[in-house]
């Protein structure tokens, strides 16, 4: 009940979506069998909508919507990765296969609704109705805080959804969100129409008034956080910060090489994990390209290719790049989705939703990359080998950024483990 | 008019009817002699086998006239009226005056006729041609619904074949006019075979209006092309379906010809309403000679139109809502009575009254129903002319004029599946309308129109199958010649402009309007209702005085007691050598004091108000003004909405998503209801699911057992219990079990429950040894029990017993008993923490963790008792609590448990967000929170939430499709705000104090996010321009302004900062505009709805009104730029000062 001071540093981690924990890396003591991976950051790459696995990482034998014949829409072709192919739009990816993971069998039950199949991936359990869970990145962000002193641990470029929500961790496991990246993050970048200068005079009547209030009341401790929560975040919103949302200020080059703006926001996302960001999740919302975006029912399945260079273009780009910048070893990408696509066309072309069977990717990371996990059949419909739960793929993203998946979070005095017994997948951590 | 026949609207009308034809046989009248009409002539020239005349009075049977006569008489089943009017002179010329008709009511009505049995006159098989036909008047279809004038088979007889049908004439509702439809199964008649049905349709529909209609079909057996009908003597073509056309044979064998109905009688199939004069014929009755059948003749429309309008008041338009009607306007008689009728200015609408049941909670209409708007409008003799008129109605509509169709819309079309275009702007030249409304349609007619008196009448169907029953857009307008449009109004009142700023001014209105007429209902119907709660305050009170008493303590500060409350309190700290803090000032007092009444921070009108009482009692009277304000109301809701996980999705249900009850929170604290009735009637759950009634309540989707999600929301609000745990095991440190729970639970649905797997905890994690314990195996019955004895004894005082017929009827006596003390106090205790910041027992719902005793248990008690006492009326014990010395003290840093002084409160985000619109004037949103606004989409899975005007109206957005085409960005940015001061965008479960923990992203959101923007900005629409405008000498500009934001005058400090940076150019601020620009411009076009989210052009309108909310409001040209934009600053700087957002 009682309220006490808060040191700057308690304060630092209690402040917010902007969780700015400077923290070293926690460690655990891996029990028997359970590995600890390198990677000190996250870029959570997320394909809203439900991206066909066997029209992008599980190529099978070709299919025609005219005919409604089951199966895939594109050729496969020949990758780094010795025997493994992927689909013909992904050509930029399929030469650097050897850096990333492809993990051909995730499942999950939930495929009638688009938001409860967000929920599940991005909280990696099904939900239960007395408690709210946290998604991966405030998680990520519970447990590790930023990189760098100051920055935010967790920032979302999408909009902002109770799925991509800190849950019962609470509003200083929160995120910072942007919905394009010539807008800036919300709340955080100054307005056009306030140059420096008149920030400044804003700030010092600002000081003036806060120092009468105080002269007039007493500096209780709730006043007094709140108003050193506003100094960091003018702070936060100074040049510093915002220097990284500079996308102007890398070449030419290297903006055309990442593409539109889903490349732009992988190329952010690279710049934010650059400064210290912990996590990052990056939305691929851009559903004008082909209408339905990566729900491909009906017509949407038509330009569902263009999606697909352009994914190749962005994550090939992000990833060369992040080796360029030798971040690739800690930094783990993720391709993640809400579910994949049944072999099957309905009856205006497209595809529905499919779950029992679908791929995510993990790359960087320092994780043993250049592998496949899981076999589908031959229409890519079940399972054949390892089977990889939410839980398991959560395991093992917590794993590779040093965090003990059976941790015990606390919601009140209930706890709740990081992930609902999760084995991460062995064979990509050097032993 | 004389022609219609009566409207059989439900069950009970027709046990009346059944009642006055016996009365009538009764009486020993004879019947007429058989005297057959000039019509059967016509039918008997051409030879049925089969015509059933229904010339029959009484009895169980009717006779064939046909050719092969008495064999096929017909018996009567179920719920069938001989003796009704059939269609008769003047209207039908080719009957008499005494032609009768059967009618078939609910839930069915049929006539059986055997078969005479092998190759018999009703068989048909291949080469043989049939012909029906019969006289109908169908009083209800819905669509898709198809109902038997005739079919032989398929009557689910025992010992024939299923799917038997040799041949069948259905009406069929297609797009909500009735199509004549023809159905036999092929020989082949394959068990699961949908294809062995041949199903042909007519293509065009009649409209059911009331009246008899003619419908005849031909057909050959074996010749799918020889299909044809004949309606109201057009002959029509149509098409198959199902298994398509076909030369196959039909299924024979000896199954009864029944007439009304099939499959045993099932409702869905049976005719509701008139037949007469059915024929079967074994040969093809010409075409010509069926559309000769047809005659009528209809009395001139204006006479029956004046006729029914006699009555109608002049000077008002009156308004009628018909539900249970069929989905097509122009079919109610005008001689039906409306469900609800009111009257208003215009014929225009923005909504309409709300429904209640008799507890006064919010229900729902039928859906469709019908809106009939009828006024008179007199036009002098100089304006004889022509005139333009336009019907705007989001589905059909139809505009009549001294009983002439003049203007019709068809109804709204369907499958809104999101592959849509965005639709085209419809500009028509006339820059004086306002543009056409996402989802809505119009008709623009020239009429010409002589002086006089002139009727008009608007039908509206509201609503359809799987579309929202929702009125908003909907009205008609007139223009002279050369003139601009009006929206019509009725003689003598005033008569607006149909442009935006005309449309939003009428919406405001309209909408108070609405509010007046809701409230008054709402008594009006829950009189009896009302009556019962006050013998149970009566009852109560009386218990209460049979107890002890509870001595109030002396106290020795003298000075700084104002009442009881104050006794408590000091002598508390007398005991510990404490000094209570002074009173604050009477400017803090009232910001204060707003905020905890009325949520919002106090006018330059309310301050002046409380200054210009020079009374000693001055802050008694504010309080007492506040207390009656009707924001009272909207400070409450966004309290229960947490308390109570009111958690509506406007998009597909997701966990625990309940109705929107918030509508009948808010109604309920604007009505100041007794805090007693407010829980039995949550418990209750009755009225509207999703139009905001408490049944809303009852819902948590995803949810395996919502019964026992709702115990633990209510045990936790009202009895302080917390039961979160025991949902899947009993709790580990709170004394409950998951038992107790689910008796609650059973008690809530009514009977026994059987605990789901899915509702056990799972132990198997971790294989560390649990804290918690389950005691219950899946599959076990729990039933309805109360689990708290020690609350709420075994016996119910008897002043309860009129409650109590069920166990959640029992539930809701023994939560609100006034033998339950537990309840009085917790809610006055919830009071207590709301105004204090701390509860007596705190965590306010959570009396049983460890360690968590009353403070003040004497208090507690006290308030409890008076609570009872007034009748649980919770504005007595708030203005108590608000009066006392304690609570007006100033904030201090003593020990907060024994508030010697206050503690310092954060606004809460509601209370920030409606302060900061308060003071900008602004609206908070144009959106509608809906991502469907066309209303093509059904409720159980898209709401409307409507235009917020109070912040507690917002919720989710629900984009986790993340696609920015169902962005609402304007809505999203006071969304955010909320939520990062602490507001949920979902509830899924139940909480009361929110996490107030300062981070960065508040005072940033605050500082530089769009809604503090918005409230700095001053654009042409900012109220605060009405000052920076007045002729008010600077420093007197810098008092009203910090008045406005900070409720007290400035400081010596901040009046020579600001006239320092204001003084500047002030005399110069102002720049005089040669135009006159200030109308409100014409908005872009927003028509993104879900029916064409997925097109691209629906992503770039979207992502330009982010873009242009971002850019912010548009400055105002009216003041010099460079001082606006100081005097903005200095706004900047007291909206982000700490003293805004913190409570004095």
């Amino acid at each position: 009940m009682k309220e006490k001071a808060l040191s700057r540093r308690e304060l630092l981690q209690r402040s917010g979506a902007v969780g700015m924990m400077a923290a070293g890396q926690s460690s655990w003591l891996p029990a028997a069998g359970v590995p600890q991976g390198k990677a000190d950051s996250c870029i959570f790459i997320w394909l809203g909508g439900g991206a066909c696995h066997i029209d992008t990482f599980d190529p099978k034998r070709l299919g025609d919507p005219q005919q409604r014949k089951a199966g895939s829409a594109y050729n496969p072709i020949d990758t780094a990765i010795e025997g493994v192919q992927v689909c013909e739009h992904l050509p930029q990816t399929a030469r650097i296969l050897d850096r990333t993971v492809i993990v051909r069998s995730c499942h999950h039950d939930v495929i009638d609704e688009h938001a409860a199949a967000v929920n599940r991936v991005h909280t990696g359990r099904p939900p239960t109705g007395t408690t709210t869970y946290p998604s991966i990145g405030s998680v990520t962000a519970n447990q590790l805080g930023a990189r760098n002193e100051g920055l935010p641990a967790y920032v979302v470029m999408g909009y902002p959804s109770a799925s991509r929500g800190p849950g019962f961790l609470g509003a200083r496991n929160s995120y910072l969100y942007l919905t394009e990246t010539s807008l800036g993050p919300a709340a955080l970048k100054r307005p056009h129409d306030v140059p420096p200068g008149r920030q400044q005079r804003r700030n010092a009547l600002l000081e003036h008034l806060r120092t009468d209030y105080f002269r007039r009341n007493s500096r209780q401790e709730k006043v007094n956080n709140y108003v050193q929560a506003s100094v960091e975040g003018m702070k936060l919103a100074g040049p510093e910060f915002m220097k990284v949302f500079e996308l102007e200020s890398e070449s030419k080059d290297v903006r055309a090489q990442f593409g539109g703006e889903f490349g732009q926001r992988c190329l952010l996302a690279r710049r934010l994990v650059q400064a210290g960001v912990r996590f990052v999740e990056v939305s691929f919302n851009l559903n004008f390209i082909n209408g339905t975006g990566w729900d491909t029912h009906n017509e949407g399945q038509k330009n569902q290719h263009m999606l697909i260079r352009q994914l190749d273009q962005a994550f090939s780009s992000l990833l060369v790049d992040l080796e360029k910048h030798k971040r690739l070893d800690r930094t783990l990408v993720v391709i993640a989705t809400e579910f994949g696509r049944p072999p099957e066309f309905d009856n205006r072309g497209g595809r529905g939703h499919y779950s029992k069977a679908f791929s995510m990717v993990l790359a960087g990371g320092g994780l043993q990359t250049g592998q496949v996990v899981g076999v589908t059949d031959e229409l890519g419909k079940e399972i054949l080998e390892d089977p990889v739960s939410l839980a398991d793929f959560h395991a093992t993203i917590y794993a590779a950024m040093g965090i003990d998946p059976a941790r015990e979070l606390y919601d009140g005095n209930r706890p709740v483990p990081i992930t609902d017994s999760g084995k991460p997948i062995e064979r990509l951590f050097r032993s | 008019m004389s022609a219609m026949l009566v409207l059989i609207p439900d069950a009970r009308t027709l046990a009346l009817l059944v009642l006055v034809v016996f009365t009538g046989i009764a009486r020993g009248e004879d019947p007429p002699p058989a005297t057959l009409s000039p019509y059967a002539n016509v039918i008997l020239a051409d030879k049925p086998v089969g015509y059933w005349t229904m010339e029959e009075k009484a009895g169980k049977q009717i006779q064939n006239r046909g050719t092969t006569g008495a064999v096929l008489g017909g018996t009567l089943m179920n719920q069938v009226m001989l003796g009704q009017a059939g269609p008769r002179l003047p209207d039908y010329p080719l009957f008499n005056n005494e032609n009768r008709a059967l009618i078939l009511g609910k839930p069915a009505g049929w006539v059986v006729v055997s078969d005479p049995g092998e190759r018999s006159p009703l068989d048909f098989d291949n080469g043989d041609s049939i012909t029906i036909e019969a006289w109908i008047n169908l009083q209800s279809l819905s669509e898709g619904q198809q109902v038997y004038i005739l079919g032989k088979g398929r009557t689910n007889n025992p010992g024939v074949a299923s799917d038997n049908q040799n041949y069948s004439l259905r009406m069929r509702g297609i797009e909500g006019t009735a199509h004549l439809s023809f159905l036999f199964r092929n020989a082949d008649n394959r068990p699961g075979q949908q294809n062995d049905f041949h199903r042909w349709n007519s293509k065009e529909g009649l409209i059911l209006d009331g009246r008899w209609h003619h419908v005849a079909f031909v057909y050959r057996f074996g010749d799918p092309d020889s299909a044809h009908a004949v309606i109201d003597g057009t002959p029509g073509k149509g098409s198959w379906e199902m298994g398509g056309p076909t030369s196959k044979p039909p299924v024979v064998d000896n199954d009864e010809l029944w007439i009304g109905s099939s499959m045993g009688g099932n409702p869905g199939c049976s005719f509701q309403g008139g037949l007469d004069e059915v024929a079967l014929y074994r040969h093809l009755v010409p075409i010509e000679r069926l559309a000769r059948r047809y005659r009528a003749i209809f009395p001139d429309p204006r006479e029956a139109e004046y006729a029914a309008a006699e009555k109608l008041p002049r000077g008002t338009v009156e308004v009628g809502l018909f539900e249970s009607v069929p989905s097509q306007p122009g079919m109610v008689p005008l001689s039906t009575q409306p469900h609800r009728s009111y009257r208003q200015k215009s014929l225009a609408f923005v909504g309409v009254p709300r429904k209640y049941t008799t507890t006064g909670v919010i229900d729902d209409r039928s859906n469709p129903y019908l809106l009939r708007a009828r006024n008179w409008l007199t036009l002098d003799a100089e304006k004889t002319g022509n005139y333009s008129i336009v019907l705007r109605a989001r589905s059909a509509a139809h505009l009549y004029i001294d009983g002439e169709l003049v203007a019709q819309t068809p109804l709204m079309s369907k499958n809104a599946d999101g592959h849509e275009a965005v639709p085209e702007l419809k500009t028509s030249d006339r820059q004086d309308l306002r543009l056409l409304p996402a989802g809505c349609q119009e008709q623009l007619v020239s009429v010409k129109l002589t002086a006089g008196e002139h009727l008009f009448r608007l039908d509206a169907m509201i609503g359809g199958t799987g579309q929202r029953a929702e009125v908003d857009n909907l009205c008609v307008a007139i223009a002279g010649e050369g003139g601009e449009f009006q929206l019509l109004a009725a003689d003598r009142q005033p008569r607006q402009g149909m442009l935006e700023a005309d449309w939003q001014e009428l919406r405001s209105e309209q909408l108070a309007d609405l509010a007046r007429l809701d409230s008054a209902t709402r008594q009006g119907a829950s009189t009896l209702w009302q009556q019962y709660w006050d013998r149970r305050h009566t009852a109560g009170r009386q218990q209460v005085a049979m107890q002890p008493g509870i001595p109030v303590p002396a106290a020795t500060s003298p000075g700084m007691i104002h009442n009881e409350i104050d006794h408590f309190i000091n002598s508390r700290l007398d005991e510990a050598g404490l000094k209570p803090a002074t009173l604050v000032s009477d400017f803090d007092f009232l910001r204060r004091v707003s905020l905890d009444t009325v949520g919002v921070t106090p006018t330059l009108g309310e301050i002046k108000a409380m200054f210009a009482d020079r009374r000693k009692s001055r802050r008694e009277h504010a309080i007492d003004r506040l207390l009656d304000d009707p924001r009272w109301a909207d400070n409450w809701v966004g309290y229960w909405q947490d308390v109570l996980a009111e958690n509506p999705g406007i998009l597909k249900p997701k966990l625990n998503n309940t109705g929107p009850f918030r509508w009948w929170i808010y109604e309920s604290f604007l009505d100041n209801k007794a805090m007693d009735r407010f829980v039995t009637e949550l418990v209750m759950m009755e009225g509207s699911t999703y139009g905001g009634g408490p049944a809303g309540f009852s819902m948590a989707t995803q949810n395996d057992v919502p019964m026992a999600a709702k115990a633990q929301v209510l045990t936790k609000a009202f009895l302080g219990i917390e039961m979160k745990c025991a949902r899947c095991h009993d709790a580990p440190f709170h004394p409950f079990k998951q038992q107790e729970l689910f008796g609650l639970a059973a008690m809530l649905t009514g009977k026994e429950l059987t605990l789901p797997e899915s509702s056990i905890a799972s132990l198997a994690n971790g294989g560390r040894e649990s804290v918690v314990k389950v005691s219950l195996a899946a599959g076990t019955t729990i039933t309805p029990h109360w689990p708290f004895p020690e609350l709420a004894g075994a016996d119910l005082p008897a002043s309860l017993e009129e409650g109590t017929r069920g166990t959640r009827e029992e539930l809701a006596a023994r939560l609100t008993s006034p033998a339950n003390h537990r309840f009085a106090e917790v809610i006055v205790n919830r009071l207590w923490q709301r105004y204090m910041g701390i509860g007596l027992v705190d965590p306010v719902d959570d009396w049983h963790s460890a360690g968590n005793e009353s403070s003040h248990p004497a208090l507690l008690q006290y308030l409890a008792k008076r609570f009872i006492e007034g009748g649980y009326d919770l504005k007595k014990v708030a203005r108590l609590i608000l009066s006392s010395h304690t609570y007006q003290r100033a904030v201090g840093d003593d020990d907060r448990l024994l508030f010697a002084a206050a503690t310092r409160r954060r606004m809460t985000a509601e209370q920030l967000v409606d302060s900061l619109f308060a003071i900008s004037g602004k609206q908070i949103t144009q959106e509608l929170l809906t991502l469907d606004p066309e209303g093509r989409r059904p409720v159980e899975s898209f709401l409307n939430l409507g235009r917020p005007t109070r912040a507690w109206q917002l919720t989710s957005l629900s984009n986790e499709r993340d696609r920015p085409a169902l962005a609402l960005p304007m809505a999203q940015e006071v969304v955010e705000f909320l939520r990062v001061y602490g507001w949920r965008e979902s509830r899924p479960n139940p909480l009361t104090v929110r996490e107030e923990t300062a981070t960065v992203l508040q005072p940033l959101t605050l500082a530089n996010g769009v809604v503090g923007r918005r409230t700095v900005r001053l654009s042409d629409d900012n109220a605060l321009m009405e000052l920076v405008l007045a002729g008010l000498p600077l420093n007197q500009l810098i008092e009203k302004i910090t008045l406005r934001i900070l409720s007290r005058p400035p400081t010596d400090t901040e009046r020579k900062l600001f006239s320092r940076l204001l003084s500047e150019g002030y005399n110069d601020r102002i720049i005089t505009l040669s135009t006159n620009h200030s109308k409100l411009q014409q908005r872009p076009r927003n028509a993104v709805s879900w029916s064409n989210h997925l097109s691209a052009e629906a992503t770039t309108i979207k992502m330009e009104i982010e873009r242009q909310v971002r850019r912010g409001d548009p400055p105002s040209e009216r003041l010099n730029a460079d001082w606006r934009e100081r005097m903005e600053d200095v706004i900047w700087a007291l909206l982000n000062s700490p003293e805004f957002t913190f409570l004095p």
